[in-house]
């Protein structure tokens, strides 16, 4: 490779992490979500999946060691105390991470591939497809998803329970329908853009079109899904796993939430009782995802917006 | 002058009667579908209601002919019938109002349903009342007094932080907070064992009081949405030359709020009842089973941790209706209700 070309591809990295900083500095909401989801989430997940984070002990049996108050011994997996069954809670918390991003990211990505395939199709390819589409989408948004999900969740038997990949299917199950409508109607008015036109006269294929020209525009609008349908499908995740219908976990945030629930109400320890850790915890890393990943929504139409990008990347090449 | 116009109003009207037996047609087809897709997709899945309700009942030593009795008389399809036969019998069976016999109360589905259904529809409507009534006012003060930016920007943290919140975790924190452990609202029940069920005054009381927190909990979680709604839509009303125009005439800003800007921004938000509503009827299913409160919620939450199939499909069938049902009422009735979509509507 010339040496011009290797520059001229670094610049082009530079520029775009610099465009990325820029934006997030905008925005501090944002940055805050995005540091947020970083700290909290994806960087203790890529921990344990790489075994930096020890396994999690077995079960210690005895009233002492239920909830225990926080110590310091074994650094700092004791920090928080102990769960209900006498495991350390920040490790149940931190294990409890890697499945239920798994969860709702695929969960997402299900809910915009369907979504996307059904709703471009309909509205590109038109005539018979378009109203079959059409009624499949019109039956899917009368049903709430975690609504099916609960109910499906109950009927399925456990072992399938345990797989990630269904209960992902599960919870985006009529979920893509909005989704669908909303891509129907884009290409719809998008058809008849010169641009699309064009492209068509110059005898590009169907969908190649699609995907270079039509995505294009559409793309703030995925991106925007994928982070709203995550965020609802943790909803419900957590939601169904509150009322026992996945296996029971100690790594499951809201199963740790149920139990410190029982156990605080049972005893009506509410004030300076213990488990307070246990009940509080899981319901931060509970909304603390939801709250980042909300917040990070709302500079995507900045992140994907050209005109900006320009006029954003204008302001860096002065200022040198 | 109108003998002119007759045949044109005519087929005007013709047209618009179309759309309503249409859109009537086409609500009626989804909620066929979404209860038959539903039902066929539980019949195929490995968990199948019929053979394991057979199967146990076979563990429980009875023989094939009368374990297949059962089965029809407690889900009434059998389970070696192929689906789409076993989808019509469940047709024909709903119209005759037979959803069959709930396997923990022994009793029949429908007449369990019929004992729940007021107190669910009460539950959801009084929370919805608040919630957009809370809401619509929020969200015009927001938009009237944007200028200030601190209140503003607050708001729309707390906002984002209450929409974050899942309604069942709301519900779980301030049920164990203030009803069990500081005793201020009642932990469990739609009203105390000592008062008679009637039309009286301390019952009405009573139960008002007990759903005090339960509806807290849904209105804190769907009236944000509607504030935002609200607020932005009130802002572009706001910018129109009506507004600024009654504002130089220096009429005052209460009623410049209510019959300028109100009128004009609530329609477009009216079509949000029916989302809200069904995200309302979802949530139920948590809140009333941790406040302990009769409804169709917490029958179906129990239902599912007895897997009582029946009764799950039942309780399914009735919400699945009423959402059906809000969203063609909502779009009938928004033409009524907004010249401007009547007129787009006809054209």
């Amino acid at each position: 490779m010339s040496p011009t070309r290797t520059s001229s591809m670094y610049d082009a990295i530079r520029r775009l992490f610099l465009f990325f900083f820029k934006i997030f500095w905008r925005r501090k909401k944002a940055f805050t979500g995005f540091i947020i989801l970083l700290v909290v989430y994806v960087i203790p997940a890529i921990l344990a999946i790489a075994g930096l984070v020890p396994k999690l002990p077995p079960a210690k049996a005895g009233w002492e060691n239920m909830y225990a108050p926080p110590s310091l011994n074994d650094f700092p997996w004791y920090i928080f105390g102990t769960d209900f069954t006498g495991r350390p809670l920040l490790l149940c918390l931190i294990w409890g991470i890697p499945s239920a991003l798994a969860i709702a990211f695929l969960a997402g990505l299900f809910t915009i591939g369907i979504g996307l395939i059904i709703g471009l199709s309909a509205g590109y390819i038109g005539g018979l497809w378009d109203s079959i589409a059409g009624i499949i989408m019109d039956v899917a948004l009368c049903i709430p998803s975690i609504f099916l999900a609960l109910i499906f969740a109950a009927v399925l038997p456990t072992d399938l329970k345990r797989n990630p990949f269904i209960i992902a299917a599960i919870l985006s199950i009529t979920a893509w329908a909005w989704l669908a409508r909303s891509a129907r109607a884009q290409v719809l008015s998008l058809k008849k853009k010169d641009v699309i036109l064009v492209a068509k006269a110059m005898g590009f294929r169907t969908w190649k079109i699609i995907f270079d020209d039509v995505m294009r525009y559409l793309m703030p609008f995925i991106f925007m899904s994928l982070i709203m349908s995550t965020v609802s499908a943790i909803s419900g995740y957590f939601g169904i796993a509150f009322l026992g219908l996945f296996p029971v976990d100690v790594t499951n945030w809201s199963i740790q939430l149920s139990q410190a629930m029982s156990y605080l109400g049972a005893l009506g320890l509410i004030r300076g009782g213990k488990a307070q850790l246990g009940f509080w915890l899981p319901t931060i890393m509970m909304i603390l995802i939801q709250v980042a990943l909300v917040n990070i929504s709302e500079i995507v139409e900045e992140l994907f917006n050209p005109v900006l990008r320009v006029r954003l990347l204008g302001e860096i090449e002065k200022k040198k | 002058m109108t003998r002119k116009y007759y045949l044109l109003r005519k087929i005007y009207r013709w047209s618009l009667l179309k759309w309503y037996v249409n859109r009537v047609i086409y609500s009626v087809v989804a909620w066929f579908f979404a209860i038959a897709f539903t039902f066929a997709l539980i019949r195929l899945s490995p968990g199948d209601p019929a053979t394991i309700l057979f199967s146990s009942f076979r563990a429980q030593g009875y023989s094939i002919e009368d374990a297949k009795r059962m089965v029809q008389m407690y889900i009434g399809v059998l389970p070696e019938e192929p689906v789409w036969y076993s989808i019509l019998k469940f047709y024909v069976n709903m119209f005759r109002g037979d959803l069959g016999v709930s396997i923990n109360w022994r009793i029949p589905v429908t007449k369990l349903i019929g004992m729940m259904l007021p107190w669910s529809i009460f539950y959801a409507a009084w929370s919805l009342a608040w919630a957009i009534i809370i809401g619509v006012i929020l969200g015009l003060l927001m938009a009237y007094y944007r200028h200030i930016t601190i209140l503003n920007s607050t708001l729309r943290v707390v906002f984002s932080v209450l929409r974050s919140i899942p309604a069942w975790l709301l519900a779980v924190i301030l049920h164990i907070y203030l009803a069990i452990g500081y005793r201020i609202f009642p932990p469990s029940g739609a009203y105390p064992a000592g008062v008679q069920p009637g039309l009286s005054l301390s019952f009405i009381g009573a139960v008002l009081w007990h759903y005090t927190l339960p509806v807290i909990v849904l209105v804190l979680t769907a009236f944000p949405g509607w504030a935002l709604g609200m607020m932005a839509m009130a802002v572009s009303v706001l910018h129109e030359d009506y507004v600024v125009y009654a504002k130089a005439r220096g009429i005052s800003s209460k009623r410049i709020l209510t019959s300028y800007v109100a009128k004009n921004s609530i329609l477009p938000i009216y079509t949000q009842i029916a989302p809200t509503l069904a995200t309302l009827l979802v949530g139920t299913v948590w809140i009333e089973s941790r406040f302990v409160l009769p409804g169709i919620g917490s029958l179906l939450a129990t239902a599912i941790g007895v897997r009582d199939y029946s009764l799950m499909i039942g309780c399914y069938v009735v919400v699945i209706t009423a959402i059906v049902f809000g969203n063609l009422l909502t779009d009938l009735t928004y033409g009524f209700i907004d010249p401007r979509a009547r007129i787009s509507e006809e054209v």
